[in-house]
Order: structure tokens, then sequence, then C-alpha cells
């Protein structure tokens, strides 16, 4: 009873204030009546007896003050009043205002989209049971940062059956298969898992059962929830239909729960499959019994009551005979070198596994150095906004202590005044984040590698901006606020507004830090852009412009060898004979996004050093293979520099060719032509010796950076590995993706419900750039932000100390001081901090070169060029900013600077 | 116009409590009661009386309502709730331990 009958009191107070004070002012008025009825009964007149009563009460103004103190709501009222306040205040200042928002904006909302960004794909825990146990083993070598994710099949075997510190190891490997027959098919992503997968996981099914034995019975599927929705609308009969996958039936047994992607963070598979089904699926495969096939993740759960020290122990005390008895080897039987090296090491995968990790951390971590110091900047230049402010109204303080107002009262209008702004900023911040959030996830996605991340501002990130908003109101409304109110009144309310002491040696200071975070913002943003630049600028050994790529699947069912030869063949000369076409040509592979078939060749008369051949890895020994059609090269752009290319004599019987590109050609042919020469596939592909027919020039095919890779082509007629799934490549007149819909009718006149995808070469290039672009977009747009600050801050400043010397100035012109030297007088100090400024800056760029080597290329983070740019720009910014207010003072009329005075 | 010297607020809030306990009353007749009742002793200034019944008020231990006087005049009569009510007991056991324990050592001889 007594919590709600006070707060019904407060609330009283708080919305029927004119009906309470109207009873309080009866209530005194009546005390008053009875003590002038009192009196009048002692024998005064009524008059005297209600003149005496007042006085005898005292002040009623006074008392009634201290009634309405205790109400408890003052301060709430109080708020209200300074709020309004602060609302009219801001509104007359639309300039300062904008300013101060703008700055809080972006500074908060960059903090929460970046912060939200490393929440989703570093610190959020996979939503299974107990996600702290599951651990991911990894290989590492000393010295070196990157980790071995991947093992092979035999790998995961040794350690299921060997690692007793782990309750379950489990893996999985993920592919795209088409789904439907018919009418309705399309691609969807599945993850092949192993047996223990959904136990290890710790995830239980929303329907049905999830995968579990399944090695005799690998045609049952689990359907994740958003595909079960998209696919089945909801239905719950699903469980116990038939699916075809890859053109084979699958029964669902089974429908994840909403919000579960497996292990990988960035995934989002649409159906789960026995790994089993692998063998079904590709039946060229060789993921299983294949020690080279280094491509499976070992995720494991701890067994309960093992530590992670045991159990990391336990991995270490596998690892040798790991090694021995699973560990890729060459046709020798030598272990690969690289592969010996690793050391064991578990890695907590409570948040999940991820590439996209390793991928974007550096970016992120230079994103969060980019995000916080141009919060920091936004913050400073507050600060030195409101000091500007508070400076300029120190008479109007000064004037409300001297009639009674507390210091405290006046500290806490300050703050309602930083709170508002803040709030405000923060609001518009928050918006700011949830939008650029998603264009970030945008940006990070390529064409071909869609990332699915389920973005949401969590209490978490709710937590981090309103922190900062706390650190960002304390900091900028205090400050000035304590300033304000310490120093002594008398000389400001005697002297009047022009000869305050100013808000000198702080801001003074703020800036100088200012100054040198902008330099390494600046610094950073010409870094990434000239990365960005020189990787545009590399040799590509094809030209990206004006090929389309459209992914064909003819499906294993009705397209046996044959038939997807005579297809491709079919649909190549059809395609050709479109308008706007200028060739045409298929491949397995295509450059940089659908990369890598690498192996390791037998070159006759080569004899390979122990360890070099092991096929599968992307070593810079191995060879990277393609599977073409004739006019690869007239579409791709890449020079033939001698020999012929494919045509029709290089049919499935006719005599084995290949065309090799220079660094192959170099590295084993160095002093004699390639051209005649045999090479061979590993036994395992069981086809002949093939003859080189051609040598074209080097191509990128995975990277921009790095060295270049070797290269084999094969005529797709004698492809050693058939992938049905083939990617057709046409040169085209105008903007390749406008002819999508003319490939896709004639596709579509061959098969009616053959799934087509379309992207374009340049997108391609363009995706293998999204770390850089993005770190140079950001980097960009955060350096000019904070040139922007910086530049209205110092601004801010030096007109301020204008306004401040006028009449000083004045004087100085009247006794002949001459432009130049009034001009050089204002930007004396200036110049002194600015250029404190960049040699902090300077020296901070110098301490954070190391942690950015890894993302520039052809750049000197701290290089002279890099330095001198960014300080170039920051100088010339800043001194354009306090040149004209200079110049302002130096057109000061003296006679009305001293007529001011 | 001060709080009387000899006045600390627990005190007055118990006087105030203990006074209205027996029948709802306005603050005039509060303060006439408290003066009387205590043989003239304690007078009750309005300038400490007002802002202890509206604090009073606020903590919920009373509650006020518009009544008529017995001259037919509307005036506000505060009583006590029943939070008050036990309040004001555990204040009172409070003021009489308080109380000896100061004559315990004020006059130790008896």
């Amino acid at each position: 009873m007594r919590p709600i009958q006070r707060l019904r009191m407060r609330l009283r107070a708080l919305f029927l204030g004119d009906r309470v004070e109207r009873e309080l002012v009866a209530e005194l008025e009546f005390h008053v009546e009875e003590l002038t009825r009192q009196k009048i009964e002692r024998g005064l007149s009524p008059e005297q007896a209600r003149a005496e009563a007042l006085r005898e009460f005292g002040g009623m103004a006074q008392l009634q003050e201290e009634c309405r103190d205790k109400r408890r709501t003052r301060w709430i009222e109080e708020f209200v009043t300074d709020l309004g306040y602060a609302v009219r205040l801001f509104a007359k200042s639309p300039g300062f205002t904008s300013v101060a928002l703008l700055s809080l904006a972006l500074g908060i909302g960059a903090n929460t989209s970046i912060f939200t960004l490393v929440e989703t794909l570093i610190l959020r825990e996979l939503p299974v049971r107990e996600p702290g146990a599951l651990f991911q083993i990894v290989g590492v070598t000393p010295g070196q940062d990157n980790a071995q994710g991947s093992f092979s099949y035999p790998t995961f075997q040794f350690f299921r059956e060997r690692a007793a510190m782990f309750s379950r190891v489990f893996t999985w490997t993920s592919r795209r298969i088409e789904a439907g027959e018919g009418e309705v098919m399309e691609w969807i992503a599945a993850d092949l898992v192993s047996d223990d997968y959904f136990p290890g996981l710790g995830a239980a099914p929303a329907l049905g059962r999830a995968l579990a034995d399944e090695r005799d019975q690998p045609f049952v599927a689990v359907l994740s929830h958003g595909w079960w929705r998209r696919r089945f609308d909801s239905d719950p009969g699903a469980v116990g239909r038939t699916v075809r996958l890859g053109g084979i039936p699958f029964t669902v047994v089974g429908v994840m729960p909403e919000g579960f992607f497996g292990a990988v963070v960035g995934s989002s598979p649409d159906v789960f499959l026995p790994i089993g089904a692998e063998t079904l699926l590709n039946p060229t495969t060789r993921v299983f019994a294949q020690p080279n096939a280094v491509r499976l993740p070992l995720v494991a759960r701890l067994r309960p009551g093992v530590s992670e020290a045991e159990a990391s122990a336990g991995v270490e005390r596998l690892w040798p005979s790991m090694i021995e008895e699973t560990g890729p080897r060459d046709r020798e039987g030598n272990l690969n070198e690289s592969f010996r090296a690793f050391k064991s090491r578990l890695r907590s995968a409570s948040n999940g596994v991820s590439n996209l990790r390793q991928r974007f951390q550096g970016p992120l971590r230079v994103l969060g150095v980019v995000v916080v110091s141009v919060w920091l900047i936004a913050c400073l230049n507050l600060s030195n906004l409101m000091l500007a402010r508070a400076a300029k109204r120190q008479r109007e303080f000064a004037l409300r202590l001297a009639v009674g107002a507390g210091r405290g009262r006046l500290l806490r209008q300050m703050l309602t005044e930083s709170f508002l702004l803040a709030a405000v900023g923060t609001a518009l911040g928050v918006l700011f984040a949830l939008w650029t959030s998603r264009l970030l996830t945008a940006w990070l996605s390529t064409s071909r590698d869609a990332i699915s991340l389920d973005i949401r501002t969590n209490s978490a990130v709710l937590g981090y901006t309103a922190g900062i908003t706390i650190l960002t109101t304390l900091l900028f409304g205090l400050i000035p606020a304590l300033r304000a109110l310490r120093s002594s009144l008398r000389p400001v309310l005697k002297e009047g507004t022009h000869r305050i002491a100013g808000s000198g040696a702080a801001s003074r200071s703020l800036l100088v830090v200012q100054v040198a975070l902008s330099l390494l913002l600046v610094a950073g943003a010409t870094v990434f852009l000239r990365t960005f630049q020189n990787l545009l600028a590399v040799e590509l050994g094809f030209d990206p412009d004006r090929v389309l790529i459209a992914s064909v699947e003819p499906g294993r069912v009705e397209w046996k060898d044959e038939a997807a030869a005579r297809f491709y063949r079919d649909l190549q000369a059809r395609l050709q004979a479109l308008p706007g076409v200028e060739a045409v040509s298929v491949s397995s592979k295509t450059p940089i996004q659908n990369c890598c078939w690498w192996e390791v060749l037998d070159v006759q008369g080569h004899t390979p050093a122990p360890g070099e051949r092991v096929g599968g890895m992307a070593s810079p020994l191995n060879t990277f293979l393609n599977s073409i059609a004739p006019g690869y090269f007239r579409v791709m752009g890449t020079r033939m520099l001698r020999g012929r290319d494919f045509d029709e004599r290089d049919a499935p019987n006719g005599q084995r060719v290949a065309i090799v590109n220079e660094a192959f050609a170099r590295k084993y042919f160095p002093n004699v032509d390639a051209l005649g020469r045999i090479i061979s596939m590993p036994p395992e592909y069981k086809v002949g010796p093939m003859e080189i027919v051609a040598v074209v020039e080097n191509a990128r095919y995975r990277d921009l950076r790095g060295p270049t890779r070797l290269a084999v082509y094969f005529p797709i007629a004698q492809a050693p590995d058939r992938d049905t799934s083939l990617e057709v490549l046409l040169r085209t007149q105008g903007p390749p993706l406008a002819l999508a819909s003319a490939v896709r009718q004639q596709v579509h006149s061959f098969h009616p419900a053959m799934p087509v995808k379309f992207r374009s070469l340049a997108q391609e290039v363009e995706g293998v750039l999204t770390n850089e672009r993005l770190l140079a977009l950001l980097s960009a747009f955060f350096g000019v932000v904070a040139l922007a600050l910086g530049a209205i801050g110092l601004y801010g400043i030096v007109a301020y100390s204008v306004t401040q010397r006028t009449g000083e100035i004045g004087v100085r012109i009247a006794l002949g001081a001459s432009r130049a030297s009034v001009l050089w007088l204002v930007m004396r100090q200036s110049v002194l901090l600015v250029s404190l400024g960049l040699a902090i800056g300077c020296a901070a760029v110098f301490a954070l070169t190391g942690s950015v080597d890894t993302l520039v290329f052809g750049v000197q983070p701290a290089g002279v060029v890099t330095l001198t740019t960014a300080g170039g720009v920051l100088s010339a910014v800043a001194l354009l900013a306090a040149w004209l207010p200079a110049r302002r003072a130096a057109g000061v009329d003296p006679l009305l600077a001293l007529r001011y005075e | 116009m001060g709080k009387p010297s000899d006045l600390i607020q627990g005190t007055l809030d118990l006087l105030i409590l203990k006074t209205i306990a027996l029948e709802p009353m306005h603050g005039w007749r509060i303060a006439q009661r408290i003066q009387q009742m205590s043989g003239d002793v304690l007078q009750v200034q309005q300038g400490s009386l007002y802002p202890a019944l509206h604090r009073l008020e606020q903590e919920a231990w009373i509650k006020a309502d518009w009544r008529e006087t017995e001259n037919n005049r509307r005036a506000k009569f505060y009583s006590l709730t029943v939070a008050g009510r036990r309040h004001m007991e555990k204040e009172l056991a409070n003021w009489k331990r308080l109380s000896g324990a100061i004559g315990l050592v004020v006059e130790p001889s008896r």
C-alpha cells in the first residue's frame, strides 16, 4: 500500500501541480485565519489581529517553498524547466547545435555499428547447449598468425576414435546443391555433417529428429528453419516428405529451430545432410580416405569434468601420431613439410567457427581504432565548443550566482544541457548505426560469397552506446561547467563580457590532441586509399570488363557426360549468335571467386624435391588447374604467347593436350621451349600424359597480392576431373549483365527449369577487394569527418580569441602595426598548436604502423609520402580555418575597436 | 524562522504522529494540541510544522483530506495511515529507549 500511495503523491504533485498549489495556499491561509481569530478573541480589532497574525506567520512564500521541497518531485520539475531552457538555447544557436549533434551522431553511430559487427562476428555465443565446452582443433606454425583449421577425413577419424578427453568430435563440409525437380529448381546451401555434429554442437531439432548414425542410410535430410519456411511454408507435415537434392531423393527427418545456423558464423545452410551423402552427390569427390584432401574443420565438445588444459595436453600428446598416421604425403610417401611443422592448439569455439573472423579481424581492428579516434575527436570538439559557450555565458552564470542560485543547481542545469545533446545525439547515432551496420554487411558480402549475419542491436551493443554517451556527457558537460563555476565572480561582473579569462590552456591542449588524432585518421585514409588504388592497378592478366559469367547446372540425372558436352557445345553456338556477344567459352573454374583446383603435376625431366608434391593444398608450389573450352583466352582477354588454342581436334579420345602459363613454363622449362613437352596429372586421375600446345601470359587466379601462381589448362572435352557444373563465359559489347535475360532464354530453350545464375567478372574482382574497399571508403569518410571537425574546432577557438582581443588588436593597429603582423599575431598560436599536434600524430602513426602491415599494398604506412600527404592536407585545412578569423582581425577598424573597448 | 532548537526533527515527527493518532486534525489544531499538552513548553512554529506535515504525507505515514471544522470551515485534516501507525510505534519504542538511556547518563544516581 505504502509505495502505491507514495507514487500517487508524486504523480499528483507532478500532474495536478495547480491543484496541489491551491490546496497549499488554502491550508496556510486557514492557519492564518485561525491565528487571527485567536487574536480577535484576545481583544484585538480584526484589522490589527490580521496584521499581527501575518507578521507572526512570517514569509508565506518561503514556507510554501519549503513545503514544495518536501514533495521530492522538485528535481523532475526543475529538470523539465531546464530541458525547456536548454531546447530554447540550442534552438537559438543552430550552428553550434548542428555541429554538436553531427559530431555525436557520427562518433556514437560509428562506434555502435562497428561494435555491433564485432559482437555479431566475434563475441556472440552460438545458440546451442553449453557453447563454452566447444573447441576447435587447429594447427599453428610457431611465429605465425594464421592457423591451419582444415584437416583430412582420416585426421577427423583419428581424433574421433582416439581423443578420450572429448565427448564428441565432429566435422562438416559445405557445398551448393540444386534442390527440387521439374519446374521448381533452386540452388541451396547444404552442410554435410558427421554423425556427431548435432549432439556435439548441442543442438536439438524443433521438429522430428536430428541426424544420428546414418552410415547405412545417408538419404535423410534435416532442414533449416528458414528453408522449411520458404520451401514448405512452415508445414509441420514436411517431416517424412521427400525432397530431391542434387537429383537424389532425400527423406526429411527433422527441422532445426529458428536462429540455428550450424557452427559457422556468417553462413546460413538450408539443409543438413549426412556426410556420407558427399560421395553420392559427387561421385568423383575425394574427401574420404584421402589424406591430401585437407578441407574439414575439427570441432570437439569437452567431456564433462575435463578441463581445457587437460584437453589441450591430450591433443598435444596425440598430435605427433596424428601427423605420422594421417598427414598429407606425396607419392613417395614423404610428409608435407609445412604440415609437419604445425603445433597443436585448442581454440574456443563457443562463438562458432568462422573464416570471416580471420578475414575481417585486421580491418575490424583498424576500424575500431578509427571509430574510437573519431569519437574522441567528436568529444574534444564538443568539449571545445562547450568551453567557448561556457566562457560566453560566464556573465550569465555570475549574475545568477549573485542573485542566489546554488552552484549545484547551475551545474545541474549545464549537465541537463549536455544530457539533452547526448540523448538526441545518441538517438541520431543509433539510427545512423542501424543503417550503417546493414550497409557494412552488404559491403562485406561478395557476389559469390553471400554473408548472412544476424545483425541486431542487442543489449550489449546498447550498453556500449549508453556507456559512450554517459562518458561523452561527463567529458564535455562537466569540465566546462566546473570551469565556468570555479572562476571568481566579481571581476566578471565588474568588467563585462570581453575580458573573461578565456578557455585558454584547456582548449589549446584539446586542440593539440585533436590535430594529432586527425593526422592519424588522415594518414590512415591516405594509406588505405592508396592500397586500394594500387590493387586496382595490379596487372590481372585478363580483362574483367564486359565479361558475363553464367553458372549453369545441367543436373546429374538427365545429363550424362556426353549429353552434357553436347549441351555446352550447342549452347555455346547459340549464345555466339546472340547480338552483343563477342565471344563465348566455357570453363570449370573462373578466376578469383570460383577458384581453386590445385594439384602437383608430373613434368617429364623434372625431379621433385621431397615433400614438394602434395596436392589439394594451396601451396605456392602447386599448380592451378582449369578445364576450358576453345575461345576461353579470347573471352578473358589473356594473351597467348606461343602455340595454339584448343579446338575440335582435342576430342576425348584424341591426343591429350594442355596449355600452361608463363610461370609454369619458366619454372619447369627455364632454358628450353615448353611447347611439345610432356606433363601428366597425378596417377589417381587415371589420365594419360599431356602435350603442351601453348603458353599463355600469367593471370591472377585467387588474390591480387603475392607471387604469380603456376597454371595449367585442359580442353574441357578431355577434362580429367569431370564436373558437370560449368561456367559459361561471354565477352559482351555492352554492360555484361544486360545480356542476362537473353542468355537465360537460350538456356531455358534447352531445359525450362534449369537454374542459371549471373555475375560479372568485374564484380568478382571487386569482391576480392572487399576489405580494401571497405577500409578505403570508411577511412576516407572518417578522415574527411576528422578534418571537418578539426577545422571547425580551430576556427571556433581562433574566432573566439579574435573577439576577445579585438580591443588589443585595435590598439596595435592604431599604433601602426601592419595587417601582416596582426595576421601573424593571431595565426602564430594556431601554427604552433597545429605543429605540435602534427608531431604527436606522426609519433602515433609510427607506433601503429606495425599493426596494419598485412592490410596495405604498395604503400609504407609511416612513409614519407604518407606523412607528408596527410600532414600537408591537415595543415592546409587547419591554416585555412585559422586564417579566416585572422583575416577578420587584421581588418579590424581601430576606431570601432577602441570605441567598443 | 528556523526550527525551535529544542525540537529535533525526529521528535517533531513523533509528536505529530502521536497527536493525530487520537483523531484526524488540521495543522492549526495540531500545533495547539502539542503546545497545550506539553504545558506550553513545546511551541511548534508553522515554519517547521507544515514542511513536516508535507514530508510525512509524501512518505505516506499520514494522509490528508478536506473536511468541515466545528465552525463549518473547510480545512485540511491529517490522519494516520496503517503504515504510519506502525512507524509511530517503532519511533515511540526508539524514543523510549533513547530517553531512558539519556536519563541513565544524565542522572546516573537514580
